[in-house]
């Protein structure tokens, strides 16, 4: 156990120094534009040319003309005190911007990962439990077809109905419990349909294991055969995809909260990309990824405190 | 030496049985037939969008703008009064184009480099395992908005975007699977004979180990065409003159109250085409693989 966890922390650190260079160079190997962008966006407009003179200035100033190797390593080794740099589009540290917008994209990943996960497992559960009755066809069609739907698609319908058309939720902004419900509908919506099949699938396998039948056969009430010995061994698979689903929600938040104007750190990369504020764009990309390796090395290890028969090599 | 022909013999034997077994159960399941019949189709139309499409896609007529369906106008009219249904069908080569490119270039070097590294072990293995780790470990979006920063906007920076996005799934199924196989006695057997590596990796692992890429292939289509429209909703990655269903609704974002057409057509298009490849992508898997649970699929 010690071994590995010793073997899966070192994996960890070199999958992020690998993608952090990776990040860095992908980000900024387009050497000049950048700083043309940038200098359009910060003083002049984004239909006009800048000047070569304004562009040279931009680049000093913000050190876009050193030596990439250079760059690569002042930012890493700021990341490693806990500087994550200087966001030139809003003029303020980076880490005071993610301490801003962290919170809300926290918050709606959140309740879309509660909402995916509740409503996933008792449709899953209730799909297995009537299989091939009516409403195990429903949740199948359904579940097919939400998974077939773009999430930003899905937003705007849900704008369409319940905003616009019903009147029931407000369009966007971020001001009380009511602006949350469609944004993280639109976001679980995919992770909810996973959830239900994997869950689905899952269950069946399990109700037909001997331990369900012996427990039947015990004569305990149907209840208690399905929540305490079918469901506790049927969900760890479901374990696996929430880790997985992690980070497709992360990332689907980008696309959420531009279109909710949610506050979060998905709209605020939008903005930096559209201005090429590399800093910005590089320190935000390796937070998201940081948290999705985070949460998926912690669910590895979940495994084995759910299910004790698991042990590592 | 004969005795491996026989074995590889027996191998080929089996895999035809194994063909003619799932060109049985795809006799067995009309709804799958339907599916790949409708595949059929949203390929042709896509090839011939512009002979089917009755309008010019790009031909305004502000008088006649944002209408409802019509003899007319089928799907109704956009916010310039151009034909929705010419935008949705010429929209549906552009995605269709660039997911079938993206598609088979990724099967390619992702299956290429996958089986290399499973079947050479060793450090190149190791090295290989941790690149495709660290091209997972960045969220589909999130690597493409960092790549659209870097290669700005374009059909084919697109598709060279898009692969890099998803070459390391395909690279890590074909991995697992040649890892799987690659000690079974027939691949030992044609290693007794001292036949060359590759041969063995081309003739006699490959036919064994790439249905389920091919799976993964097929339902990947529907994932690329929803990454497209995504990342065009987002005004990345094509330049608004290229008509595309994700940058038609956000183009209809505006007039939605009065217009609801301009957004709700071209998710339906996008919804239908993902929907008809994830059913077909299943429909493989089942007939494929007997032993996955493949009741009440279509």
């Amino acid at each position: 156990m010690h071994h590995y966890l010793i073997k899966r922390t070192a994996y960890l650190i070199l999958t992020l120094v690998i993608a952090s260079m990776f990040t860095f160079v992908v980000v900024n190997a387009t050497p000049g534009e950048p700083a043309e962008v940038l200098a359009r966006h910060l003083y002049i407009g984004l239909e006009e040319v800048a000047p070569p003179e304004l562009i040279a200035e931009v680049s000093e100033r913000y050190d876009l003309n050193k030596p990439l190797l250079q760059q690569y390593l002042e930012w890493v080794g700021g990341i490693l005190h806990g500087d994550l740099g200087h966001s030139i589009l809003f003029n303020k540290p980076v880490d005071r911007l993610l301490m801003l917008h962290l919170p809300p994209t926290i918050l709606l990943t959140a309740v879309a990962m509660s909402f995916a996960t509740i409503a996933g497992l008792v449709l899953g559960i209730y799909s297995a439990l009537h299989q091939n009755k009516i409403s195990d066809h429903i949740i199948r069609v359904g579940t097919i077809f939400s998974v077939s739907m773009p999430g930003f698609w899905v937003a705007v319908m849900l704008i369409l109905v319940f905003s616009i058309w019903l009147g029931l939720t407000p369009v966007s902004g971020y001001s009380g419990p009511q602006y949350i419900i469609l944004p993280a509908i639109a976001l679980g919506l995919h992770t909810m349909a996973s959830i239900i099949r994997i869950m689905r699938t899952s269950m069946l396998e399990t109700m037909d294991k001997p331990f369900v039948t012996f427990a039947k056969a015990k004569g305990l009430p149907m209840r208690r055969v399905i929540c305490s010995h079918a469901c506790k061994n049927a969900f760890l698979p479901v374990l696996t995809v929430i880790g997985m689903s992690f980070g497709a929600l992360l990332a689907g938040s980008v696309v959420i909260e531009t279109i909710f104007s949610w506050p979060g750190i998905g709209a605020m990369l939008m903005k930096a990309i559209s201005a090429r504020d590399l800093v910005l764009i590089e320190s935000t990309i390796m937070v998201i990824v940081f948290m999705f390796l985070i949460v998926n090395f912690v669910i590895d290890l979940l495994y084995h405190v759910i299910d004790p028969r698991i042990t590592y090599e | 030496m004969s005795e491996t022909g026989t074995v590889a013999r027996i191998k080929i034997w089996q895999s035809n049985v194994r063909g003619a077994d799932w060109y049985y159960r795809l006799r067995q399941r009309p709804g799958l037939q339907i599916v790949f019949v409708l595949l059929a189709v949203v390929l042709i139309a896509a090839v011939f969008a512009p002979v089917i499409s009755p309008q010019d896609p790009a031909a305004q007529d502000l008088y006649g703008k944002n209408q409802w369906m019509s003899a007319d106008h089928w799907f109704g009219t956009d916010y310039l009064g151009r034909d929705l249904f010419s935008r949705v069908v010429c929209g549906l080569q552009t995605s269709m184009a660039i997911a079938v490119t993206t598609i088979v270039i990724t099967f390619v070097i992702g299956t290429a480099i996958g089986s290399y590294a499973g079947y050479k072990g060793g450090w190149v293995d190791n090295v290989i395992a941790r690149v495709i780790d660290v091209f997972l470990a960045f969220p589909s979006i999130i690597l493409a908005l960092a790549l659209v920063t870097l290669l700005g906007s374009g059909i084919l920076n697109m598709i060279f975007m898009l692969s890099i996005v998803q070459w390391a799934s395909f690279a890590r199924l074909m991995r697992g699977q040649v890892l799987a196989e690659k000690n079974a006695e027939y691949v030992l057997s044609a290693r007794a004979a001292g036949l060359p590596g590759w041969w063995i990796l081309l003739k006699h692992l490959m036919p064994n180990c790439i249905m389920p890429v091919v799976v993964l292939a097929t339902m990947d289509l529907g994932h690329t065409i929803l990454t497209i429209s995504t990342l065009s909703f987002l005004g990345l990655g094509l330049p608004p003159s290229i008509p595309e269903w994700g940058s038609m609704i956000n183009a209809g974002l505006d007039s939605m109250r009065t217009a609801p057409l301009n957004v709700i057509v071209p998710g339906l298009a996008i919804t239908t085409v993902t929907l008809l490849f994830n059913l077909a992508g299943e429909g493989v898997r089942d007939i494929t693989d007997p032993g996955t649970d493949a009741e009440g699929s279509l």
